[in-house]
C-alpha cells in the first residue's frame, strides 16, 4: 500500500514536470519561430500621458543614486513626470540622498514612512494615495532604466484596455561572479522567451513589479495593494486579470538590475519571491478558475504560473520519495529515469525557465561564450529548490495563520558596484 | 563640351520603381528583443527520423552494449577480489548478465557512527558556511541519503535491493536510459536551427557518450559496494545513477548551441524580424 502510494506520487511528480515541459516547449518554439506580438513604442507621434514614478526604498543608499540620476537624466518631458521615491524607515543615507535630489528637482517629491506599516506594499499604498497622475510606473531602487524607458512603458497605456504592462529586466552586474552570470542566465530565458511567448499568444504575461506600470485608478478601486503579501507584483497580475484587464510585456523596455551577489542574499530573495507567490496561489487559485473575463487557455496558464513555486518542493519530494522507495526496494525505473533527467532540464526556478528556454533567450540576445555556462543551472538546482521550499513553507504558515510576513530585503552590493 | 554637359542624364537613367528597403534589413541587425531564429516546421520535423535512427541502433546494439557492461564489471571486480556469480535475466528484447557480489555487512554500531557523523557533517556544513550554498546542498544531499540508509538499514535490517537486484536495476536503468535520451535530446534538437546531420549527431553523441559512461560507472559501484557496504548504494544510485546520465546531455547541447551562435553571428541576415 505505502509502497503503491509512493510510486504513484513519483509518477504524479513526474507529470506535473511533462505538462512544463510542453508548456515551455510551446513558449520556445512560438518565441524563436512564429511572428511576434508588436509593442505600442512605435506609437511616435501620439500624446505623451503625464507619469508618476514610484521608487519604494528601505537603506538603498549604496544604489539610490544611481536610479535618481537615471530619471532625471529620462528623455520624458519634466513637466510630465512625479517621481516619489518612498524612504520606507531607512537607517542608512537614504533619507538624507533623496531630501538632496528633491532640493534640486522640483519634479522629485519623496517620501519619508518614518513609523507605521513598511514593506513595499504599504510603501506602494502611501505613495498612490499622493500621486498625481494616472499612469503610475514603478522601480525598485536598484534599477537603472535608460534615457527612453518611461516613454517606452508608458505609451502602452494609451489604449484603454492595458491595465499594466512590464519591461524586461536585464542585470547589470553579470560579470560579478558564477552566481550573476548563472542569475543572468535565467533572467533571459524568464524575459527573452517566456514573457514574450506568453504575451505572443495573449496568454497571462507578468506584471514584474520592478520596471512596470499600472493605472492608478484601477489599482484604488481594486482596494489597493494587499498589506499581508510579498508578492505585490504576482497579486496585481491576477486580479488584473481576473477583472478583465489586460496585462503587456514590452520586451523593447529595457532596465538594468542588480542580481544578488551572495548565495545568502540570493536564498532570502527567492524564498520571500516563493513565500508571496505561493501565498498569491492559494489566495487566488480559486477565483482565477471561476473567472468569466478569461479563455480557458488563459486559466490554465494562470494556474500554473501561479504554481510555479509550488513545482520545487515537489520534486524536492519526488527525490525523498525516490530514496524511500530504493529502500524498499521498489523504485520504478522509468519514472526515475524521466524524473531525473527533467531535474536536470528543470534547473532554474526563479522564473522557471527550463535549460533549452534559457539556451534559446541567448541565442536571440547574440550571446555566444555565455552559452557554456548552461550546464551550471545543474548547480543552482538543490540551492534553488531548498529556498523556493523553505518560502513555500512560510506561505503555507502565512495562509493558515493570516500573519503578516517581515520583507527580508535583498542585500544590494552597489557600493562594492561602484568601487568596482 | 555641349556632350560633356548632358553626360550625367545619360549615366542615370531613370529608375522604373522605387529601391527595395529588402537590402537594409539585411544589413541591419534587429534588435534583440525583435530577432527570430531561423528555424522551420519543416526543419524541427527532420528530428523526428534522426530520433529513429539513434533508437534502431540503440536496440540493435544494446545487447553487445549490455554485455560489455557486465564483462567490464566482472573484470574490475576480480582485480579488487570481489567474488561475483553472473546470472542471465531476460528483459524486453535483450538478456543482460546481472551479477551477485560480495557486500560487507554493517553491524549496528557502524550504521550508529555512520548515522552520527553524517548529521554532524550536516550540522556543520550549515554552519560553516566559507563553501558556496549549492556545494553545502549537494554534499548535504549525499550525506542525509547515506544516512537515512544506515537508519533504514538499522531499523529493519536489510535494503530493498541486495547486490543482485541492484545490479539487475543498474542494467535495466542503463538500457531505458539509452532508450529514452534520444526522445529527450530530440525533443531540445527540435526547437533549435540546427541541420539534419548537426540534430543528428548530438543524439548520437549524447547517447555514444553514455554507453562508456554506465559501463565505467556500474563497474565502479561494484567496486565501492563489494569494498564497503549497501550503506552507499541509494546514494550511488539517487545522485550518480540517472541524474549523472543526464547532466553530459546539457554539457553537449551548450557546446551544439556555440555552433548555432557562430553560424548567426556569421549569417546576420538570417535574424528574422518580428
Amino acid at each position: 500500500m505505502v509502497v503503491t502510494l509512493l510510486q504513484t506520487w513519483t509518477w504524479v511528480v513526474v507529470a506535473i514536470m511533462v505538462v512544463y515541459a510542453f508548456r515551455h516547449w510551446r513558449f520556445t518554439w512560438n518565441r524563436i519561430s512564429a511572428r511576434q506580438r508588436p509593442y505600442y513604442q512605435d506609437l511616435l507621434d501620439s500624446e505623451l500621458p503625464p507619469v508618476s514614478i514610484i521608487v519604494p526604498m528601505h537603506n538603498e543608499a549604496a544604489v539610490a543614486k544611481k536610479l535618481l540620476d537615471s530619471l532625471v537624466d529620462s528623455n520624458y518631458p519634466r513637466e510630465l513626470l512625479d517621481v516619489i521615491p518612498v524612504d520606507d524607515q531607512s537607517g542608512d543615507a537614504t533619507p538624507a540622498l533623496v531630501y538632496e535630489y528633491a532640493q534640486q528637482y522640483s519634479f522629485i517629491q519623496p517620501i519619508y514612512n518614518l513609523q507605521g506599516e513598511r514593506g513595499k506594499a504599504a510603501a506602494l499604498n502611501r505613495a498612490l494615495s499622493l500621486a498625481k497622475n494616472e499612469i503610475v510606473l514603478v522601480f525598485d531602487a536598484d534599477y537603472t532604466p535608460g534615457r527612453d524607458l518611461v516613454r517606452e512603458l508608458a505609451m502602452a497605456f494609451i489604449d484603454p484596455e492595458v491595465g499594466a504592462v512590464m519591461g524586461r529586466v536585464v542585470p547589470r552586474n553579470n560579470a560579478v561572479n558564477l552566481l550573476t552570470r548563472l542569475l543572468s542566465l535565467e533572467r533571459s530565458g524568464g524575459y527573452q522567451v517566456d514573457q514574450q511567448a506568453r504575451y505572443n499568444l495573449d496568454l497571462f504575461p507578468q506584471y514584474g513589479g520592478t520596471v512596470g506600470g499600472f493605472r492608478r485608478s484601477v489599482v484604488m478601486e481594486m482596494g489597493g495593494f494587499d498589506a499581508l503579501t510579498l508578492a505585490e507584483d504576482t497579486d496585481l497580475t491576477v486580479r488584473l486579470f481576473i477583472n478583465g484587464w489586460r496585462v503587456l510585456y514590452a520586451n523593447r523596455a529595457e532596465c538594468y538590475e542588480e542580481v544578488p551577489e551572495n548565495w545568502n542574499a540570493r536564498f532570502t530573495q527567492l524564498r520571500r519571491w516563493a513565500r508571496g507567490h505561493n501565498r498569491a496561489f492559494f489566495v487566488h487559485i480559486v477565483p482565477l478558475m471561476l473567472s468569466k473575463k478569461l479563455s480557458l487557455v488563459q486559466k490554465i496558464d494562470g494556474a500554473l504560473l501561479l504554481f510555479i513555486y509550488t513545482v520545487p518542493p515537489i520534486l524536492l519530494s519526488g527525490i525523498v520519495v525516490n530514496a524511500l522507495l530504493f529502500y524498499m526496494g521498489a523504485i520504478p525505473v522509468i519514472p526515475g529515469i524521466i524524473f531525473a533527467f527533467f531535474v536536470v532540464a528543470y534547473n532554474a526556478f526563479g522564473n522557471f525557465a527550463p535549460v533549452f528556454e534559457v539556451g534559446a533567450a541567448e541565442l536571440l540576445d547574440g550571446a555566444r561564450e555565455r552559452l557554456l555556462l548552461l550546464p551550471y543551472l545543474f548547480y543552482l538546482f538543490l540551492f534553488n529548490s531548498w529556498a523556493v521550499t523553505t518560502g513555500a513553507i512560510d506561505a503555507l504558515g502565512d495562509f493558515i495563520k493570516t500573519r503578516r510576513a517581515n520583507w527580508d530585503k535583498t542585500k544590494r552590493a552597489g557600493a562594492a558596484d561602484a568601487a568596482r | 563640351m555641349s556632350t560633356r554637359a548632358s553626360e550625367p542624364n545619360v549615366s542615370k537613367p531613370t529608375p522604373s520603381k522605387l529601391p527595395s528597403n529588402r537590402g537594409l534589413r539585411e544589413i541591419i541587425t534587429p534588435h534583440r528583443s525583435y530577432r527570430r531564429l531561423p528555424v522551420t516546421s519543416t526543419g524541427a520535423l527532420t528530428t523526428i527520423p534522426a530520433v529513429i535512427v539513434v533508437e534502431i541502433a540503440v536496440i540493435l546494439c544494446a545487447q553487445k552494449a549490455l554485455d560489455l557492461m557486465s564483462w567490464f564489471a566482472s573484470l574490475v571486480a576480480a582485480n579488487e577480489h570481489i567474488a561475483t556469480r553472473p546470472f542471465p535475466d531476460p528483459f524486453l528484447f535483450v538478456t543482460t548478465r546481472p551479477m551477485t557480489f560480495a557486500m560487507r555487512h554493517s553491524d549496528w554500531i557502524e550504521l550508529c557512527a555512520v548515522i552520527v557523523i553524517c548529521v554532524l557533517a550536516v550540522l556543520a556544513l550549515s554552519i560553516w558556511t566559507k563553501i558556496a550554498a549549492p556545494v553545502r546542498f549537494f554534499i548535504n544531499l549525499n550525506l542525509l541519503l547515506i544516512a537515512g540508509a544506515a537508519l533504514y538499514l538499522l531499523l529493519v535490517g536489510r535494503l530493498g535491493y541486495d547486490s543482485a537486484a541492484f545490479s539487475t536495476l543498474m542494467l535495466r536503468t542503463a538500457l531505458f536510459t539509452w532508450l529514452i535520451m534520444p526522445i529527450f535530446v530530440g525533443l531540445f534538437a527540435s526547437l533549435f536551427p540546427f541541420t539534419l546531420w548537426q540534430r543528428l549527431l548530438f543524439i548520437v553523441i549524447t547517447v555514444a557518450y553514455d554507453v562508456p559512461l554506465s559501463i565505467v560507472r556500474y563497474a565502479l559501484f561494484v567496486a565501492i559496494l563489494g569494498k564497503t557496504s549497501s550503506i552507499a548504494m541509494t546514494d550511488l544510485y539517487l545522485v550518480f545513477g540517472p541524474l549523472l546520465d543526464a547532466i553530459p546531455i546539457i554539457c553537449f547541447f551548450s557546446l551544439f548551441l556555440v555552433q548555432v551562435a557562430r553560424s548567426l553571428e556569421e549569417r546576420r541576415a538570417v535574424w528574422g524580424w518580428l
